[in-house]
Parts: C-alpha cells; sequence; structure tokens
C-alpha cells in the first residue's frame, strides 16, 4: 500500500477511525523564490549555483537584507525550510570581503553543532577560500584548542562553554572578540525558562566583552514555531530585533492526526497503552515500507518501541539493520552511522527521543508518529515536521498517553491548530541567576559604577557581593577579589548544581548507583525509603544529609514507599491583585512574592500489586525553603463540608498546573502547586501555582495575564473527560478528589471562577 | 513592580548568609597606587663561595602573589617579585599594588623591566605567572611581551624530586635540596584573604610577612637555577640524593638541545649515562629498570658498544613479564649485532619458558607479547634451516 492508501485505510476502517479526534490537512505550499542578490559575493554565489541553489527563498533573500542593513533579526521558519543559509549566507559574505572577520555560532547541544560545522565545511570547500569552521566544545582537543582561538573565523560551540571556558579566558580569544561580527544563536525557542534566563546573562557578559574589544556584533537568532520569537529575541538581547516570518519554502501536503487509544477503564479513566498502540499504527507503515520516525517522550519508551518495530520488521521479512533506537546515551560515532542511514533510505524506522527532534539532517522521511504529546505545541510542530520534506504527501499522527496534558490537546484539536499562544518566558533579571552572573562579570573585567548590565545599573547586586568579599570597589570601579573561579559554580542547565548521591553498600566495593536532586531528595532516599533504579528496588539504610550521600543496599520486596510532604506557603508580596480583597464574594487571581516550606512528614509503604498500605514510618530530615513568586487563585466560600472543600481544591488545583505547564511551555515539574482550605493571606480556600525555581523565572505573572485562558482550558480537560469522578487525565485520581471533587470542580469553574475571570 | 514592598537589597539578603568584614575604606589613601620595594644584596655575600653564572646577568628571576589561584582574567597579580644580578649585587624589586587602580601602572613598569631581558627563570610560570600577566596585560590595556626564552625550573624540579620526595613544590626542595629553612613563612592559601583585608583597611603590616615569602620565593629560584645548571649542564653531581634518572634524562635533553654534538655535549652524555647507570643500580621495580635500560640502550647503540648492550638487557629485566621483553632484547642484539643467531635462539627460548611459566602460574603475558616472541623464533629457526627444505615445505 501506499502512504495514501494507509490513510485513507484509517479513516475509514472504524477500529481506527473512531479513535481519530483529529485529521488536519496542511495544504501543499508552492515555493517562493528571489534571485541571490547582487551584493552577494559573486564566488559564493556560484558556489551555490553549483550546489544547485540557482535562487533563494523569499526568507533567505529577506534574512540577508535584513542582515547586510546591520539590524538584529530573528528567523522563525519550520525544519527543512533552509533556515541554516539565513545565516551562512552573510557571514560567509562578510568572511569574503574581510577575512579577518569572526562569527560565533551557538547551538544547544553538541550534536548539532558538529551538523552544522559538517554542512558550513562543505559550502566553504566549494568557496575554495581560506575560511576556517571549527567547533569548540568539551571534546576539541588541547592541541586544536589554541588554532581555533586564534585561527578559527567561525567558532561553533555552545552556551554552556561560552560561558565557562570562553568569556573567563577572554583574553586568549582576543583576534575572536577583536573582529566579532556575527552571533548566530540557532534553535531560539529552547532558551527560555530558567535556561534563557542564564543564556540572557551570558550575552549580556558576551556583549560586555566586545564592547571591550571594541566589537559589536550583529545577532541572528533562528527558532522552530514558537508564539513570541520577537519578543523572546528582544528579551534575551534587550536590543530591537528584526523578525522574519513569511517562509518561502515549498511543502508537499501533509496530514496531521490525534489519536486517543480507547477507554478500557471508563470509572478509573484508564486507555489503552499508547506506547503498544503506536507499535500497531507503526506496523501499518512498516510493513508498506514507508520511511517511518517514532518520537517517544523517555529512553525506555524509545528502547520499547525499537524492540516492537524490529518484531514488526521480523515478521514481514525486513533485515533487522533497517531498523534503529537513537537517544542520548548512544555513542557519537551510533548516531552519524543512523542519522547516514536515515538519509540514504537503508534505515527505514528508527524510534527516536528528542534528540533527534532538533535540528540535525535526516533527509526525507515519510510518516512521523508521536508517542504522547511531546509537551509544547513548539516540540509538536518540530517533531511533524520530521516528516514530509519532498513535495511528496506526508502524515504526522500523534498517540495521546492518558496524561492531561496529552488528553486536553488530543481532544480539543482546534486549541493545537489555532494561534500558537505559547511563548518563551525568561527573566534575566531574576536576582539569583543575575547575581551568579554579575560576578562571572566581575571576574572578566572590573566594573565600573554606572555600567549597564542589561537594561539597569548594578548598586545593590555589587553591595552584596562586596559583603561576600567577592568583589572590592575601588573609586568607580569594582573589582573581583575572589579567591575562585565563578562560572564553575553556576550550571545554565539546572537551578541547582546540588545533588544527593545513592551509594549502593551491597558489594563489599560500594559503588555509586545514580543521584537525585537536593529538591526532590527528601521524598525519595529518605531512610527506609525504597528507592527504584533502573528496575532494581534499593533500601536506603542512611541518607547522610549534610554530605548529600544516601547508602543503600540491594533488595527485593513486594512493596515500595511513598512519601507525604507538608507544603507550606506564605505570601511575602502581593504585587498584583485582581480586586480588593475586602467585602467580595470572590477573591480571584493574583500574583506575588511567597515563601514555600517542604517538611517531608511520613512515608507509607504500599504493596506493588493493589497499592495497599501495609505501613508507615517517620521522615526525620530538615524542612527546606523556596524563595519564589507565586500566582494564587482565591475561591469564593462555598457552602460544602471541609471533605468536599479540600477534594475540590486537590482537583482545581491538579487540573490548572498541567494547563498552565501547557500555556506557559514549561515542564509541569517546573512548576509547583499547593492549596490552602483557609489562606490567612486572602482570607478564602486558596489554590498555589508557584515557580519551582529560586526567585521565580516569571511563570506567576504571565498566568496571572492568562488567568482567564488558563481556567476555561481547565474547565474543559474536566469536561470532555469521560471518567466518572476524577482521573489523573483531569482533576486527579477519585481516591485524592472523593466522590464529588470532579463534579464542583466543574461546577465552581462554570458558575464562578470563569464568569468573574470575564468581567 | 508594582506594590512591591521588597528592594532588591532585601531579596539579597535573603539568599545567604552576609559575611561579617571589616568596614571598606575607599577614602584617605595617599601615594602612588603601585610602589616598588627594593632590596640590595652583595653577590658575593648571597651566593657564598660561588659565584653567579654568567648568564644569570641577562635573566630576570621573577614569581607573582595573585588574589586567587584559579588563573583565567579575574585572577590579579598583587605583587610581583623580581631577583637580577647586576653590578656585583643581587637586587630584588617587589612591585606592590597598594590599590587596584595601580594595576596599570605596574603592568607598564614590569613591560620596562622586560625589555633587556633574554631569559625568565619562574617556578611554575609557563602554566600560572605568566598567562596571568599576560591577560591582565590584555586587560590593562598594557600588552607584555614575553622575553626571547622563558626557563620554568618546575620541569626540572618534577625530574629531580618528584620521586624522592614526594612532591616538587617549591618550599620542599628548598628545605631538602638548599638547605634553607624559612622560619614563620606564612601559608600560601592564606595569601589572597590577607591581601583582601588589607584592601579593606588599608593596613599593610599584616602584608609584611607576605611579601618577605615573596622575596624568599624569587631569591630562592636564584639557587635554585644555579644548582639546576651545575647538576644538568655542568654534569656536577648533586651531594644530596635526587632522582637519578631525572638527572640523567635533563642531561640528555640539555646534550641534545645543543644539538652540536661538540666535545662538551659528548660529555654530558656520558654524564647523563653514568646517573642512568647509577638509578638502574639502586632500581628494584622490574618496570622502572625496563624504563631506565630503554634510557641507556641508545646511547650504547650510538656508540657501537654492543657487549655492554648485551650486558645491559641480560641484567635489566628481574621478573615476569619484563624478563620476556628484556630477553627479546638481547635476543636482538645477539641475532643482528653479534651476528650469533643461536644464542639469540637460546634467549627467545628462554623468553618463551619464562612465559609457560608465568601462564601456569596465572600470570599470563599480553598475547601480542607473546606472538612476538614465538614469530622472532620462526623467523629465526627459519633463516637458520637450509633453503632447499623451506622450499619443498611450500
Amino acid at each position: 500500500m501506499t502512504l495514501e492508501q494507509i490513510l485513507t485505510a484509517l479513516r475509514t476502517d472504524p477500529a481506527w477511525a473512531r479513535n481519530i479526534t483529529a485529521w488536519h490537512l496542511v495544504p501543499e505550499r508552492p515555493g517562493r523564490y528571489e534571485p541571490i542578490p547582487d551584493d552577494v559575493d559573486g564566488r559564493l554565489a556560484s558556489a551555490l549555483r553549483g550546489a544547485g541553489i540557482e535562487q533563494l527563498y523569499t526568507h533567505q533573500a529577506q534574512s540577508f537584507e535584513i542582515a547586510r542593513s546591520g539590524r538584529h533579526l530573528v528567523v522563525v521558519t519550520p525544519t527543512a525550510s533552509g533556515k541554516t543559509l539565513c545565516y551562512n549566507l552573510p557571514v560567509l559574505n562578510a568572511l569574503l570581503s574581510a577575512p579577518q572577520t569572526r562569527a560565533l555560532y551557538l547551538f544547544p547541544t553538541k550534536a548539532l553543532s558538529m551538523d552544522q560545522v559538517d554542512e558550513l565545511q562543505t559550502l566553504v570547500r566549494a568557496l575554495k577560500a581560506d575560511i576556517k569552521a571549527a567547533t569548540y566544545d568539551g571534546d576539541t582537543p588541547g592541541a586544536a584548542r589554541r588554532a581555533i582561538r586564534t585561527a578559527g573565523h567561525v567558532v561553533v560551540t555552545n552556551p554552556d562553554m561560552l560561558h565557562a571556558a570562553i568569556l573567563p579566558h577572554h583574553t586568549k580569544w582576543l583576534r575572536l572578540f577583536e573582529n566579532l561580527r556575527y552571533v548566530v544563536v540557532d534553535e531560539l525557542h529552547t532558551y527560555r525558562g530558567v535556561f534563557g534566563s542564564h543564556v540572557a546573562n551570558v550575552l549580556r557578559r558576551l556583549r560586555r566583552i566586545c564592547r571591550f574589544y571594541g566589537s559589536a556584533p550583529q545577532v541572528i537568532f533562528t527558532s522552530a514555531t514558537i508564539g513570541n520569537p520577537k519578543e523572546l529575541a528582544e528579551r534575551l538581547l534587550e536590543e530591537e530585533v528584526a523578525l522574519v516570518d513569511d517562509n518561502g519554502a515549498p511543502s508537499g501536503p501533509k496530514v496531521i492526526a490525534f489519536y486517543n487509544p480507547p477507554v478500557i477503564n471508563r470509572e478509573l479513566g484508564i486507555r489503552r497503552d499508547a506506547l503498544s498502540e503506536a507499535g500497531r499504527l507503526a506496523g501499518e507503515f512498516i510493513r508498506n515500507r514507508i520511511p517511518l520516525i517514532a518520537f517517544a517522550r523517555s529512553r525506555r519508551a524509545c528502547e520499547l518501541l525499537t524492540a516492537r518495530f524490529q518484531s514488526v520488521a521480523a515478521g514481514h521479512q525486513i533485515p533487522p539493520e533497517r531498523i534503529a533506537g537513537y537517544r542520548a546515551g548512544y555513542l557519537p560515532s551510533e548516531r552519524r552511522a543512523i542519522e547516514k542511514g536515515l538519509r540514504d533510505g537503508s534505515v527505514l524506522a528508527v524510534a527516536a527521543t528528542n534528540a533527534l527532534e532538533l535540528g540535525i539532517d535526516i533527509g526525507r522521511l515519510q510518516a512521523a508518529l508521536l508517542v504522547g504529546y511531546p509537551g509544547t505545541v513548539a516540540s509538536t510542530w518540530q517533531q511533524a515536521g520530521r516528516a514530509g520534506r519532498t513535495q511528496d504527501l506526508s502524515a504526522a499522527i500523534l498517540t495521546a498517553t492518558s496524561d492531561p496534558l496529552d488528553q486536553y490537546i488530543v481532544r480539543h484539536p482546534e486549541y493545537f491548530f489555532g494561534q500558537s499562544p505559547e511563548a518563551g518566558l525568561v527573566n534575566p533579571d531574576n536576582v539569583y541567576i543575575l547575581t551568579s552572573h554579575v560576578r562571572c562579570a566581575a571576574f572578566e573585567l572590573p566594573i565600573e559604577s554606572g555600567e549597564r548590565f542589561g537594561p539597569r545599573t548594578l548598586p545593590e547586586v555589587l553591595d552584596y557581593l562586596e559583603k561576600q568579599r567577592i568583589v572590592h570597589r575601588e573609586d568607580d570601579r569594582w573589582h573581583y577579589v575572589a579567591d575562585a573561579y565563578p562560572a564553575q559554580d553556576v550550571s545554565l542547565r539546572s537551578a541547582s548544581t546540588e545533588n544527593v548521591v545513592i551509594i549502593d553498600t551491597t558489594d563489599p566495593a560500594p559503588r555509586v548507583v545514580g543521584e537525585v536532586d537536593l529538591a526532590s531528595a527528601p521524598g525519595l532516599v529518605h531512610e527506609d525509603a525504597i528507592y527504584l533504579h533502573l528496575g532494581q528496588q534499593y533500601h536506603v539504610d542512611r541518607l547522610e544529609w549534610e554530605e548529600r550521600k544516601a547508602y543503600v543496599h540491594r533488595v527485593d520486596v513486594d512493596y515500595y514507599t511513598t512519601a507525604q510532604i507538608a507544603v507550606d506557603i506564605r505570601v511575602l508580596t502581593e504585587f498584583a491583585p485582581g480586586r480588593p480583597h475586602t467585602g467580595m464574594v470572590c477573591g480571584g487571581p493574583a500574583h506575588g512574592e511567597v515563601v514555600v516550606t517542604y517538611r517531608p512528614t511520613i512515608f507509607k509503604k504500599l504493596t506493588l500489586e493493589r497499592h495497599e498500605n501495609v505501613g508507615w514510618g517517620p521522615i526525620h530530615l530538615p524542612e527546606s525553603t523556596l524563595h519564589t513568586t507565586a500566582y494564587w487563585l482565591a475561591l469564593p466560600i462555598l457552602p460544602v463540608p471541609q471533605h468536599e472543600l479540600q477534594g475540590l481544591l486537590i482537583g482545581l488545583s491538579h487540573s490548572l498546573a498541567h494547563v498552565a505547564a501547557l500555556f506557559l511551555m514549561c515542564d509541569p515539574r517546573d512548576l509547583g502547586r499547593t492549596y490552602e482550605v483557609h489562606s490567612p493571606h486572602a482570607d478564602r480556600p486558596t489554590v498555589f501555582l508557584y515557580d519551582a525555581f529560586p526567585g521565580g523565572v516569571g511563570f506567576a505573572e504571565r498566568l496571572y495575564r492568562m488567568h482567564h485562558q488558563v481556567l476555561s482550558a481547565a474547565r474543559d480537560l474536566i469536561a470532555a473527560c469521560p471518567c466518572d469522578s476524577g482521573c489523573p487525565s483531569c482533576v486527579g485520581p477519585v481516591l485524592e478528589v472523593g466522590s464529588t471533587g470532579k463534579a464542583l470542580a466543574l461546577e465552581v469553574l462554570d458558575a464562578r471562577l470563569i464568569p468573574d475571570a470575564r468581567r | 513592580m508594582p506594590g512591591s514592598s521588597q528592594t532588591l537589597a532585601d531579596r539579597l539578603a535573603m539568599m545567604g548568609t552576609v559575611a561579617r568584614s571589616p568596614a571598606a575604606r575607599t577614602d584617605g589613601w595617599d601615594g602612588p597606587a603601585f610602589e616598588v620595594r627594593r632590596n640590595r644584596r652583595d653577590a658575593g655575600e648571597f651566593f657564598g663561595r660561588e659565584q653567579p653564572h654568567p648568564s644569570d646577568a641577562s635573566a630576570l628571576f621573577l614569581d607573582t602573589e595573585t588574589t586567587g589561584l584559579a588563573g583565567g582574567t579575574g585572577t590579579t597579580p598583587f605583587l610581583v617579585g623580581l631577583a637580577f644580578v647586576a653590578g656585583g649585587e643581587v637586587v630584588t624589586e617587589q612591585y606592590f599594588l597598594r590599590r587596584l587602580s595601580g594595576e596599570a601602572a605596574m603592568l607598564g613598569a614590569l613591560r620596562e623591566r622586560l625589555t633587556a631581558v633574554e631569559t625568565l627563570v619562574t617556578f611554575n610560570g609557563r602554566r600560572f605567572d605568566w598567562p596571568i600577566l599576560e591577560a591582565r596585560g590584555i586587560i590593562n590595556r598594557t600588552p607584555l611581551e614575553a622575553p626571547p626564552e622563558h626557563h620554568d625550573l618546575i620541569g626540572a624540579a618534577r625530574r629531580l624530586w618528584h620521586r624522592p620526595l614526594g612532591t616538587y613544590r617549591l618550599s620542599a626542595i628548598e628545605r631538602h635540596a638548599l638547605g634553607i629553612d624559612r622560619v614563620d613563612d606564612v601559608d600560601a592559601a592564606q595569601i589572597p584573604g590577607l591581601y583582601l583585608d588589607y584592601l579593606r583597611t588599608g593596613d599593610a603590616e599584616s602584608l609584611e610577612p607576605v611579601f618577605e615569602h615573596n622575596r624568599q620565593d624569587v631569591l630562592c629560584l636564584l639557587h635554585l637555577r644555579r644548582k639546576v645548571r651545575r647538576w644538568v649542564e655542568d654534569g656536577v653531581d648533586p651531594p644530596q640524593p635526587v632522582d637519578w634518572e631525572g638527572l640523567g634524562v635533563l642531561r640528555l635533553q640539555t646534550a641534545a638541545a645543543t644539538l652540536d654534538g661538540d666535545t662538551a655535549s659528548r660529555a654530558l652524555i656520558g654524564d647523563a649515562e653514568a646517573v642512568l647507570r647509577r638509578a638502574l643500580e639502586a632500581e628494584d621495580d622490574p618496570a622502572a629498570r625496563w624504563r631506565i635500560a630503554s634510557r641507556l640502550a641508545p646511547l650504547l647503540r650510538r656508540t657501537e658498544r654492543w657487549q655492554e648492550l648485551l650486558a645491559l638487557w641480560e641484567h635489566a629485566g628481574v621478573r615476569g613479564s619484563w624478563r620476556v621483553r628484556t630477553l627479546i632484547e638481547v635476543a636482538k642484539v645477539q641475532q643482528w649485532r653479534l651476528k650469533q643467531p643461536a644464542r639469540a635462539a637460546a634467549a627467545l627460548e628462554e623468553a618463551m619458558t619464562v612465559a609457560e611459566w608465568l601462564a601456569a602460574t596465572g600470570n599470563p603475558i599480553a598475547p601480542a607479547l607473546e606472538d612476538q616472541v614465538r614469530a622472532r623464533l620462526v623467523r629465526l629457526l627459519q633463516a637458520a634451516a637450509p633453503r632447499g627444505r623451506l622450499r619443498r615445505g611450500r
């Protein structure tokens, strides 16, 4: 069967069709072209023609014009629309006219940098010019580093290297910084949340160093679909950035379908497993030899899918080497081989994690299977874009899991296909992040008083650092005087660099089996906890909290443990109350600064099979506090018994947190949630959603502003869920919310909260 | 933000306990931001009976004290200690930053001092002092140019003392090898903190031990370089024990660097051989014996002393797989140099026996090594066999 026939079968066979909740046809788009501009160097133009590029897509030509005019720009077009040429063209053109010119390319991952250098080098070879492009990262050998520092025209690296290895040693990079003309920031959409807030500060430091060496580079951002490319780029750069989003690249017709596995237990809201459903769907493509990529959300799921694909292939005389898995943890050479196999067609089907989502060139596939909602609209389009790079028909099918986000998306396809409301949020002025980078900046160059770091000056931060004996003020300058290399203590990727190490003492030689971040440790590795790692159970014998070490031994027991952590929240400052508190019937939304206190209390032992409580114990650990920002919603005072009110609050916080993660484009774990039956601050029952990062990254304020949308989406999620009175897909399991939780949540949303929000 | 009752300062205060520290002083500073402390001593008195090495006249000895040990651009050298020999005197100059703003002026003075210098002498200066000075030069827009030569004594120190002393820190070498014992020396780890205290209080008194420490360090370099040159370049053996192998290697390196193969360098190679033999005699560890013999072998080959080479390998291997390796070398000498194929075969057969015995006792040698022995033996036997028989064999 051809792809078209398979798609017809899916749509008409009732066994499939009744579970398909959306069938969306993206029409074919013809390409729009412009001639190669006259001011492109003749050598470059002929190299392009040699590579079969006779004319440019309109967005490539537009990018070139803007770059030539000296403005910063952000290019937002889909996968495989020739985005790299949007920056390679102006960069190479500048290099040809002035060979001392330098460019710095930033990619979020190492694999991407390698791919880009390969592509750039192909073009450079065709130019026959002496232009050196090289990656500079942790894998670069020592001997090559010196050469790259002085002679590399295009230095390709990642923000982490720029932060920890290049900027703190800027004097060794004199040549680069004196002549830096372009900075390329690819995959802009990945720079959001905590990571984006750090990267914004790394860019501040970069441009500060450039000013010292007398250069003022232009920045070219590129991004996959995102709600606010211009805003995000401008927030990262703190200058005006021109937007290029009118894609001129052609694309073939594409079907995007949503598939919701059938419900097998209505009471508990349990659906058939997404992995096995995806395996069945994939079978249709594989046996018809339709090139396919499947995206799984975890490494484990990726491995399971690969195994399923293998068994399908075996049943249809397809050699096993035509099936591949692709995820983090594979060796770079293995990855390269799979990428090549996908490009030349020798690999028929690949099961991948989002490691393959970003712009690595894997050629043309006809079908993409998304096993579980990738978490954001941007990722979904990115993954779906892996199919259909030709003019021909292609298909992308999303199979939903029981997660609330998945269920919301497949039941509200109009949300997905409508205007993307997702926005990348950053808060470069988060006091923790800012302070870390001011330290790094002072290490790089003394800070002048009155000097701007981002939009403002830094007297308070510098005073603080002086008291910490990190900087010393002399006249109008602040000098770094601490005996430490500050970039080492600042990780761009995670909120906290602290971890608890898990040490297995079963064998005579103790062995580290893993680690958990400090925040999760009290709930996972308290004494007498059963800790699960790669399918093996470990009993925690001892937790050395101060030393951040948990000593465990291997066990085989029929129960698991779950910790109860009491979360207390205290409002410090209310930034923006909805309306005055006093004398009103409904509290309404607000946001502000809070202190969250976690206090582990007890743990329960539950049987693996039936989740029955077979014991409990106390947890003796210090409480921990988080100073952050929160959004909260005070409810009207309701005439319901206490336990029903509690069920309502649990249900509301559960559903609100999940849809909020959708709108904020963040991992649900980045958002904490709690409630108070009677909040002393609001004098009402209140639901809180807070940034799970010290100081907050802007989620709270954003939620406050999109309060109405969030409430409506939560309502739609609950209303469309087929479960009776609560399941993990909507308000949470019925055991937690009670028999009235779901109905009450819907009622309160419909009757009070949404009408109030509309007013 | 609207309604915010907390200032940024309040929020910063919540981030951590603020260390108590003396109040910062930013006023009341008189005089230049950087100063030079100069000290002179009669060279004869300083060096005792021995005279300074003639080349010391164009050398500048340098050692810095910094605000940190991490390196990178944010480490400031607040005290640059220099020493040189001029007009029969040993002069030390210490460039001290009374205030951080004096750095550009200090680097300017250093740049001038460096102009006539042929050789910069440091201890770990290649990795530490010089890169920091170079970086600070760029940051202060006073770029420094490195003198034509940089003699970093840490390389020689590691070769000579790492094994016998278990360390090659300057202070340990000073005590054990130069016989200098410092009293009340400041702990190097405390120096950055002492300087920061000084910056905040303006009280230079507590820095006096730091000045003294730095002066001692840089003077120590003069002694150390003179001794190292006598032992390495002049072929005089040190009175106290050093790593003889390391000394031999240093002498060979120096001889190779002169390249001309003149009498002096030939003599130095002889001196190297003597200490390498001394090292081999004193060594028990089979791996180390193999390593030392491998350093000696080229010297014997170059001068075609085949019997000595044979003796070297016969006695170098003591046990285990090292015995197999040395027997292979014995076989090579017998076969190619002494033209004794039968004796070569005997050596290889002995090697096979050793290998078999090792395998039987649970310590088999590497398969590649065993293959090598076997292959050599087979080639040797084939070469010895009459031609006709071999042809028929094919």
